[in-house]
């Protein structure tokens, strides 16, 4: 499990921690990792790659479980607006697919 | 009792280990896995409409050069198994829209090989995808060690869930 706290601020509740679940639709690889509501949200998915044992690559998507949207879809800072914005707690990871474009 | 061929057996045991990390997500969906044989499986799976109503699709996979390559998917009949449904069945999925990866569904693809058209699950996660002329782009192309049945199955539920999923194409029973 990873913890990042890369971003202070005073808002008291950015300082609790908040545990996603990801997956890497790849390989299946799973993982949980916890960071503060504070943190960036570039700085979770950085950890979200990490608890896979991924590295990111040109073409990645990292999406919402269920819906489907992107996580950086509503251009949030932090964690925080992510979820106060209908984020959810489970992430996948996938690289680029090809096939016919509909 | 039919032999085993080795590469084969080799082809099962990746598949089996692969599928087994998906267990979990698998049991999520409601969807299952039955082997019909050395290295063909069955995979029970569902349509999620917007409403959430399911509908259920028999998929497919045939492992035989797997993980060299991935595996081939069929939509299919659940009986007689394996029969290539209509264009108007119940088990051929309508899917609309465009989902966040390249893919579509061709019930009559013209293959170059000079066999009948036949069923095309077009993504760079179904073998078939490789023999019908496409060119993947860098880092789209299946590499083996990096790709597993996971990226194949996860492409497909995607695709069988709203909003891109949204109903057998007819009422035909084959």
């Amino acid at each position: 499990m990873n913890t990042t706290n890369d971003k202070a601020d005073d808002n008291p509740d950015h300082g609790k921690d908040v545990t996603f679940t990801v997956h890497d639709e790849d390989d299946g690889a799973s993982g949980t990792f916890t960071v503060k509501r504070g943190s960036s949200l570039a700085a979770a998915i950085a950890v979200a790659y990490k608890a896979v044992g991924r590295t990111p690559a040109e073409g990645d998507q990292i999406k919402a479980d269920g819906t489907g949207t992107p996580i950086t879809a509503g251009a949030h800072d932090t964690v925080a607006a992510y979820l106060a914005h209908g984020g959810v707690l489970v992430w996948l990871i996938s690289g680029p697919t090809g096939g016919a474009i509909r | 009792m039919t032999p085993v061929i080795p590469a084969h057996a080799l082809a099962r045991a990746a598949a089996d280990a692969h599928l087994q990390v998906l267990a979990q997500r698998l049991f999520e969906w409601e969807w299952s896995t039955t082997w019909v044989g050395d290295v063909q499986l069955r995979v029970d799976a569902l349509g999620v409409r917007a409403d959430g109503q399911t509908d259920p699709y028999v998929v497919d996979l045939e492992f035989s050069t797997y993980d060299v390559e991935p595996p081939r998917v069929l939509f299919v009949l659940p009986d007689p198994y394996g029969q290539q449904p209509t264009s108007t069945s119940i088990w051929w999925p309508r899917v609309e829209g465009v989902p966040p990866f390249e893919f579509a569904l061709h019930h009559a693809y013209p293959y170059e090989n000079g066999t009948r058209p036949g069923q095309l699950v077009c993504f760079s996660h179904s073998r078939d995808y490789y023999y019908t002329g496409h060119s993947p782009q860098p880092g789209q192309r299946w590499q083996q060690g990096r790709h597993t049945v996971v990226a194949t199955l996860t492409r497909l539920r995607h695709v069988l869930t709203a909003p891109y999923y949204q109903r057998p194409s007819g009422v035909d029973p084959h």
